[in-house]
């Protein structure tokens, strides 16, 4: 016969599960007041970062080792370039402490530091380490790092528009590289062959950030100049114009829906050899994403020069010290860490970045093949104006060129609307 | 009802009021206040403007340009999905009432688009209408020529009504498809007996006693279709030119790209208020007719 034993009663009652509680709070707040010397020491911080390619792949791949250098933990938060800076900006204006170390875009590094959203480096990063950081980088980037005579960023990520082009093309009708911006559309009139499925120029033409930097090196190139000496726009004058007009010449001899290219389709075009000529390319991926038949017909060179100069747009990433930081240290560890010296030679090209260190693109040369056309392009690249209003005047001018691609507008309107546009921004800035 | 009991009823509802305060009164008044001033979030210049936000978008011309293209893109949108939704219900009831093969299984196939999030839906779109898009490696195989479906000012507007109204119309469809089952019979067979052609009795009997539904369906498209970002912003950013930039991107450009964030508040309140005049015309039409409906 089995004999049933009741087990002991083990019935929850909300009186046992209220001292339960109690308890276990009274063991946690002591825990607490001894503070554990391990944990204390496992310091994170939150980096935003871009989470593509040449801008993001590094900071993605070298955070373990960062982690194993310093000992601070590295949370990284990787998007997009449109949703990184929506995110930074928003974060800014909450005076949040989200991120520690921001990867900000240098157009906006001076309105963020006019904004006091930025902690100086200058006292964070010891000055040795800066001074060899300064030593060994093109002169713009300190300039375009540095406010009131402080420094907020290090860039970092080195990058400009470089000049890639379809050698075969060319060679198939008789020309070699263009030189200058006329070279360059005679040149893109003479390879079209719309039956061999082979255009001329190719560029991102899309409206909003990207057509305003197709016409620029055009503009700069042959003298123009986008506001006088009181910040007042004046680039709708006879060189903006007929840089405008040029420019409409040559996006007649881009592929069916040229007018509105994304830099996708740009990209696209130069890898499967529909197009020849795209003398702003802002990345590589034209040769990481060509088949094997095209990558050995793509070279890459310096912008074309115009009646005055070279002048391709610089752009580039650098990294920064969110005034909100929760710990501004650690977060400086990591900024200086990424522009050493050691970490910019051996390890950011090796992870899919490009550098920013003169030392580091000698040392990495023929890393890659557009590597050397790059460096000399850094050179001689052009800042666009670090104003906080730029963004608003890069879309206002961006949406006004686009029309005259699309051929809504002529581009003397189009040039007159923009200007009238960026005066009334600069007037309500109250630059005068 | 006697104080006490309003007092509980209200008891009742006080923490719903309190939840809907919090996560709609309070953003709305924040709207409202950044709406008035002049504030560049780079900068974070941030200036006292009064109603001069709402001054200038009246008197800005790319506003009514803006505002045009707003009712092209939903207007036809709405339009083309009610004209296609409609005829796709006609032809599913009369498949469902004959009960032939696979009628059932294709209904459920047919709104497979609703379901699907719109911004995934933008970037499928995205990937064909580009100039290198499955739409121009098809028409490639026929021996055509690529078609700029997004890159050109005459044809952009249309691609995206387009892709609008291939996720959407499944929703017209199921909707009035719906309330075609549900009309009465014995109306429309004493219809016929008189004699009446279908198309006298789609005109003059099905289309009056569907009328209700129909102005729920093309209400909630026309609200949705105002709102509505995710294809704009996804596959043209407004462009090429200003061929697609409509009220709800302009906003979005004037606040996160501009970062204009007054301006940009003011655009989008200007939204809300025709959204909201919308709501009022679908509930006093509801309202409307169901006392015309409680009158027969």
């Amino acid at each position: 016969m089995e004999q049933h034993i009741a087990p002991p009663s083990q019935t929850v009652t909300r009186r046992n599960l209220l001292k339960g509680a109690v308890a276990a709070s009274g063991l946690a707040a002591i825990g607490a007041s001894f503070p554990c010397p391990a944990l204390a020491q496992a310091k994170t911080i939150n980096v935003l970062t871009l989470g593509e390619g040449i801008f993001g792949q590094p900071f993605v791949d070298l955070a373990p080792e960062f982690t194993s250098a310093t000992g601070i933990k590295v949370n990284a938060i990787t998007m997009g370039y449109n949703e990184a800076i929506e995110k930074q900006v928003a974060a800014f204006a909450a005076q949040s402490s989200e991120y520690d170390v921001v990867q900000v875009d240098s157009i906006y590094i001076k309105g963020y530091a006019k904004a006091g959203h930025l902690q100086p480096l200058d006292s964070l990063i010891p000055n040795d380490q800066l001074s060899d950081y300064f030593g060994d980088i093109p002169l713009t980037f300190k300039d375009m790092y540095a406010a009131d005579g402080k420094t907020y960023g290090m860039a970092t990520i080195g990058n400009c528009q470089r000049f890639v082009y379809n050698g075969a093309h060319l060679k198939a009708v008789g020309l070699g590289i263009p030189q200058t911006w006329n070279d360059l559309l005679i040149a893109a009139q003479k390879v079209v062959d719309p039956s061999a499925n082979r255009f001329g120029f190719v560029a991102g033409t899309e409206r909003l950030a990207k057509a305003f930097s197709v016409w620029l090196p055009i503009f700069w190139a042959n003298g123009g100049v986008l506001f006088d000496d009181k910040m007042k726009p004046i680039f709708a004058d006879k060189t903006g114009v007929d840089a405008l007009i040029f420019l409409l010449e040559l996006v007649k001899t881009m592929p069916t829906g040229g007018a509105a290219y994304t830099e996708g389709d740009e990209t696209k075009a130069m890898a499967t050899g529909l197009g020849t000529l795209d003398p702003v390319a802002w990345i590589p991926d034209a040769y990481t994403t060509a088949d094997a038949a095209i990558k050995p017909q793509l070279g890459t060179g310096v912008s074309p020069q115009g009646s005055a100069t070279r002048a391709p747009v610089m752009g580039g990433l650098g990294l920064t010290v969110s005034k909100y930081a929760q710990d501004a240290s650690a977060a400086a560890q990591y900024v200086a860490w990424f522009n050493s010296r050691d970490v910019q030679i051996g390890k950011i090209v090796q992870h899919g970045g490009q550098p920013c260190r003169n030392s580091a693109w000698a040392a990495n040369a023929s890393a890659k093949p557009w590597f050397p056309a790059v460096a000399e392009s850094l050179k001689v690249a052009k800042v666009r104006p670090q104003i906080p209003e730029w963004s608003q005047i890069d879309g206002e001018v961006g949406v006004q060129l686009s029309r005259a691609f699309a051929g809504e507008i002529l581009p003397q309107d189009a040039l007159e609307s923009s200007q009238k546009s960026v005066d009334g921004i600069m007037r309500d800035a109250g630059y005068y | 009802m006697g104080m006490r009991s309003r007092s509980t009823a209200l008891a009742f509802v006080a923490p719903s009021l309190l939840c809907l305060a919090a996560t709609i009164g309070y953003p709305l008044v924040q709207a409202v206040t950044t709406s008035l001033y002049r504030w560049n979030l780079i900068s974070g210049t941030k200036r006292w403007n009064g109603l001069q936000n709402y001054i200038d978008i009246v008197q800005d011309p790319e506003t009514t340009r803006v505002v045009t293209v707003t009712i092209l893109y939903t207007g036809l949108s709405v339009a083309v999905e009610l004209v296609v939704g409609f005829a796709l219900a006609l032809v599913f009831r009369k498949g469902l009432q004959k009960r032939l093969w696979g009628f059932p299984m294709l209904r459920v196939v047919l709104c497979v688009p609703i379901v699907i999030a719109p911004l995934i839906w933008a970037f499928y779109f995205k990937s064909m209408y580009s100039p290198f898009g499955a739409f121009n490696v098809v028409l490639g195989w026929f021996g055509g020529e690529p078609v700029p479906w997004v890159n050109s000012p005459h044809l952009a507007l249309y691609s995206l009504i387009i892709a609008d109204a291939w996720q959407w119309t499944p929703f017209m469809f199921a909707v009035i498809l719906a309330g075609l089952m549900t009309l009465p019979s014995e109306v429309l067979e004493a219809a016929r007996v008189d004699g009446a052609s279908w198309i006298q009795v789609l005109w003059w009997i099905e289309l009056p006693l569907l009328r209700p539904v129909l102005l729920v369906a093309v209400l909630l498209r026309l609200i949705d279709s105002i709102k509505n970002i995710d294809l704009v912003l996804v596959i043209t950013q407004g462009g090429p030119g200003t061929s697609t930039e409509i009220l709800n991107f302009f906003a979005y450009r004037t606040s996160f790209q501009a970062f204009q964030v007054g301006y940009g508040a003011a655009l989008a309140l200007i939204v809300l208020v025709l959204i909201l005049g919308l709501v009022l015309i679908l509930l006093s039409t509801l309202r409307r007719l169901g006392s015309v409906e409680n009158d027969a």
